[in-house]
């Protein structure tokens, strides 16, 4: 893509060097299959840029080539011609893309992007960005299309959304069939095309539900910004202020919603997984980064006492009723702090709050009592015993709710708003006999992207 | 060193009467996410390790005041596209240009700071590093207009504008004046932006209302030479009603007409009205193309700062350093202008007004009296903790036919007499004369000094 979101930057900032991509992703390609691709476009390889490394996942060459390997075998995808599909590619991706681009460069530094193109210079070069390595095959593919789609004249505008708001990195409609509609709709195709693997139609599924969610000024399918309760019967509700809406369950008693991701995710301590809300009365195993990980590592004696989850700054951490245990982002350091009221019930994180300090991870415990998580990981390593917030809530869940106000999740499971104005708390509309066990915010749905 | 404009006086005197919603509170508007992730993508804030995190709309909050201040500025949708007499486009047309063009980074401090542990001022520059602006966590203590303020006038003094001593007015002699209004200065930087405020369309109206009064508070005060053809003189109530500026020549009038119980006062130059057994007090706030005495007078309640009920017949009211006072017919209530709010109330019989000048020659150790009818005169303590003590008052031997007096020039005072005649007392000589131009002219009251010129109501 042209931009690249802070959201994917810290994402790819905290990926497993290892190798902690899906395992179609991490297939290597034979040497046949590779030179086929190589061969239908003039490659640039700038200085500066690592060798080719046949097979590494850490190599941008590899990866790039990896990834219009994988899309070239997908061959002909389903089209159906409809609100979802757009068929502004056809059918076949790749030959969508080679017939545009006849020059691959590949770059050794650029400015928060994963792939760019100079229309202007060139209207068949594509430049290939580092960090392209941890995209994923699939995801390279959308970039792929998507690049080639801005030599048609399609530039982006600035994202009006809460997701980069004011970047240069949205289109304003999904039927003005800009960059961004042509990779949604690769990834659509993807999602519909029975012969390709179910683990890769279910990838890019999700992937077209995120892009339709955060690209498109004008939001498509009627999708509404509002959050995900989860109720103390496990159903899963959306909820704008409106009267809720179920839009699926908990996948199991065992399974704890998370706080502080990206996606509506459930953690089952026993059974080590995470689980990623898909769109449907399923879910997605969310094995992507290195919490996961951290999850198989529970013991026996610690699974009853899972609490949360949490990505924060540049390192995870996860909850106990009486610790709190972080991993560093190189997964090489563990740090535990116990907690001393031996309570803890979840974490609680805001961006933008006018209740507890933004951008400041706590623990709070069945008595309302707050505890500041250190913000770098230098900090974590010098704590013994967190400290106390002077603010005292008995909170589960804190989300943003319009432009001034928040909804929180109080832990007798009443949904309650606070308005930043007048500094008032008011119960939540139409949500009076609902009781809540979390919140997910912001969450985004409609009945047309769930049918997706 | 910036200097804050309004004197502690002047503060004391609107904070007594202001009802909550004009309190410095209402100039921090709560913004929301919108307005914050706009303004996050157009500066880089760098917070000190120890500083709070940001609380939305906490006024208390030092990340939220910051935020607010340059949300302030970055919101300001400028109507005024060329410069005019008010603005001289120091700040260009939007202020926000000016901070962006002419600082890198904002860091906000914590208190332990060496910066923030010296300096008598809120938010600081470094002169030497100025691609930073420091700000001290002691920003809570201003609002959003002010603090806004404050950051830009601190950006200019940054740039090499530094202040001289002030050679007029009430601060004559103090620091924190500039030469004129278009050497574009700190203080012209001060008075620009807020002309900006007064003129946007989207500010709350009490930002409105008090980017107005301190630009013109900065135009009358902090320039050396007046602006806007203001003029130096004496504020004087006729018998009438009409309030009038006189400068030595054919007074002018500034407005016709008030209530005849109407009383003159002023507080820091500013005058007051007091409405008789109305509890009001109108403040002259040089307030824009006036159709009426209502429209262009604010009123702040008087009877709740002395406790009285609001039929009673209040004759006049001062405020001297320390110490306001209320004089009613039978008796006078004085009060410490800060903290304290019991008034302490002494009897006094046939009282007319009060009688204050520290500056008079004539006056002398009758520097703050009561006047009555006759001309008999009862000499106050210019103390709050003399006055708190005395229970009865006596009247002094001497009588003065004087209800108001000011200094006029260095060797001249100007003073009113009981009758209403306005006339000048020349100190070498010792004698008496009447005021020029003004014959035939009854006035009640005098206040000074009184800057003013018809141009500045056009603010």
């Amino acid at each position: 893509m042209k931009t690249l979101s802070l959201l994917v930057l810290i994402l790819i900032g905290l990926i497993s060097p290892a190798g902690a991509v899906v395992e179609w992703d991490n297939r290597c390609w034979s040497d046949d299959k590779i030179e086929r691709v190589r061969s239908k476009f003039e490659l640039e390889v700038k200085p500066g840029v690592a060798e080719y490394k046949k097979c590494d996942w850490n190599n941008a060459y590899y990866q790039t080539l990896a990834g219009l390997v994988l899309m070239d075998l997908m061959g002909e995808l389903n089209e159906t011609n409809d609100k979802y599909d757009q068929a502004i590619i056809g059918k076949n991706p790749f030959d969508y893309f080679s017939s545009r681009a006849t020059k691959i460069v590949i770059e050794s530094s650029c400015h928060q992007a994963l792939a760019y193109v100079r229309p202007q210079l060139s209207k068949s070069t594509v430049h290939v960005c580092p960090g392209i390595e941890d995209a994923g095959a699939l995801y390279i593919g959308a970039i792929m299309v998507h690049e080639v789609r801005h030599f048609d004249d399609f530039d982006h505008v600035p994202c009006s959304g809460p997701h980069n708001r004011g970047v240069l990195a949205c289109d304003s409609k999904y039927a003005e069939q800009g960059a961004y509609a042509v990779s949604t709709e690769f990834l659509v195709k993807v999602s519909r095309t029975p012969n390709l693997e179910p683990s890769i139609r279910k990838q890019a599924r999700s992937k077209a539900i995120t892009e339709f969610i955060q690209r498109f000024n004008s939001r498509p399918f009627d999708i509404e910004e509002g959050v995900a309760l989860l109720n103390d019967r496990n159903k899963l509700y959306f909820y704008d202020g409106e009267k809720p809406v179920q839009v699926g369950s908990s996948p199991g008693k065992d399974y704890v919603m998370i706080s502080s991701d990206d996606f509506v995710t459930f953690a089952g301590a026993k059974k080590k997984e995470r689980l990623k809300f898909d769109y449907r009365e399923s879910y997605d195993k969310d094995d992507f980064g290195y919490k996961p990980r951290y999850l198989e590592g529970l013991t026996a004696k610690e699974i009853p006492k899972f609490r949360d989850q949490s990505l924060y700054g540049k390192f995870a951490c996860t909850l106990f009723s009486d610790q709190l245990r972080c991993i560093s982002s190189d997964l090489k350091e563990v740090e535990r702090v116990d907690i001393p009221s031996k309570s803890a019930v979840s974490f609680i994180y805001s961006e933008l709050s006018g209740i507890v300090e933004s951008e400041q991870l706590y623990v709070v415990d069945k008595s309302g009592t707050l505890y500041f998580v250190p913000k770098t990981w230098e900090e974590l390593k010098e704590t013994s015993s967190l400290r106390v917030s002077e603010t005292r809530l008995s909170l589960i869940s804190i989300g943003p709710w319009g432009d001034a106000s928040e909804i929180v999740v109080q832990q007798d499971g009443r949904v309650m708003i606070y308005d930043w104005t007048s500094a008032q708390w008011s119960s939540a509309p139409h949500l009076e006999k609902f009781k809540a066990k979390k919140m997910f915010a912001p969450f985004y749905w409609s009945k047309k992207l769930q049918q997706l | 060193m910036k200097i804050l404009i309004q004197s502690a006086a002047l503060l004391g005197l609107i904070l007594s009467f202001a009802p909550a919603s004009l309190m410095a509170d209402d100039l921090t508007p709560c913004y929301g996410r919108t307005a914050f992730e706009r303004l996050r993508k157009r500066v880089t804030l760098e917070i000190a390790p120890g500083v709070p995190g940001l609380r939305m709309c906490d006024k208390e909050n030092a990340q939220y005041k910051l935020y607010s201040a340059l949300t302030l500025i970055e919101s300001l949708t400028a109507p005024n596209e060329e410069a005019d007499d008010f603005d001289t486009f120091i700040l260009s047309r939007e202020p926000w240009d000016y901070v962006y063009l002419e600082t890198g980074t904002f860091k906000l401090e914590s208190a332990s700071e060496e910066v923030c542990r010296d300096r008598a001022y809120i938010v600081g520059a470094g002169d030497s590093a100025f691609r930073q602006v420091q700000v001290c966590p002691s920003i809570v203590n201003f609002s959003a207009l002010g603090a806004a303020e404050n950051l830009l006038h601190m950006i200019r003094h940054a740039q090499g504008h530094k202040h001289e001593s002030c050679k007029r007015g009430l601060n004559k002699g103090a620091g924190g004046c500039d030469k004129s209004y278009l050497e574009k200065g700190a203080n012209a930087v001060s008075a620009e932006f807020f002309v900006k405020v007064a003129r946007d369309y989207g500010v709350s109206g009490a930002i409105e209302r008090e980017a107005r009064s301190s630009a013109t508070t900065y135009f009358l005060s902090r320039f050396n030479e007046l602006p806007l053809d203001l003029e130096d003189g004496i504020g004087l109530l006729r018998d009438d009603g009409d309030f009038v500026h006189y400068a030595g020549r054919t007074p002018r009038v500034i407005f016709e007409s008030l209530p005849r119980e109407s009383q003159l006062t002023a507080v820091s130059s500013t005058p007051f009205f007091i409405r008789s057994a109305t509890c009001r007090v109108l403040m002259f706030e040089y307030d824009r193309n006036p159709k009426s005495v209502e429209d262009r007078l604010s009123e702040r309640q008087l009877c709740s700062a002395f406790q009285l009920d609001e039929n009673e017949e209040i004759r006049d009211f001062i405020e001297i350093p320390g110490m306001m006072c209320a004089l009613l017919s039978e008796s006078v209530h004085c009060r410490k202008s800060a903290g304290e709010l019991k008034a302490h109330i002494i009897p006094v019989e046939n009282a007319r007004g009060f009688l204050y000048s520290r500056s008079s020659a004539f006056l002398g150790s009758l520097a703050f009296s009561i006047v009555d009818s006759s001309g008999d005169v009862v000499p106050l303590p210019l103390t709050w903790d003399e006055f708190s003590t005395i229970q009865e008052l006596k009247a002094g031997e001497r009588k003065i036919d004087l209800i108001s007096i000011a200094e006029w020039s260095d060797s001249k005072e100007i003073a009113v007499r009981l009758n209403g005649d306005v006339v000048i007392f020349d100190r070498k000589s010792n004698s008496w004369s009447d005021a020029p131009a003004l014959s035939g002219f009854k006035a009640k009251r005098l206040i000074a000094p009184f800057v003013w010129s018809p141009k500045i109501h056009e603010l």
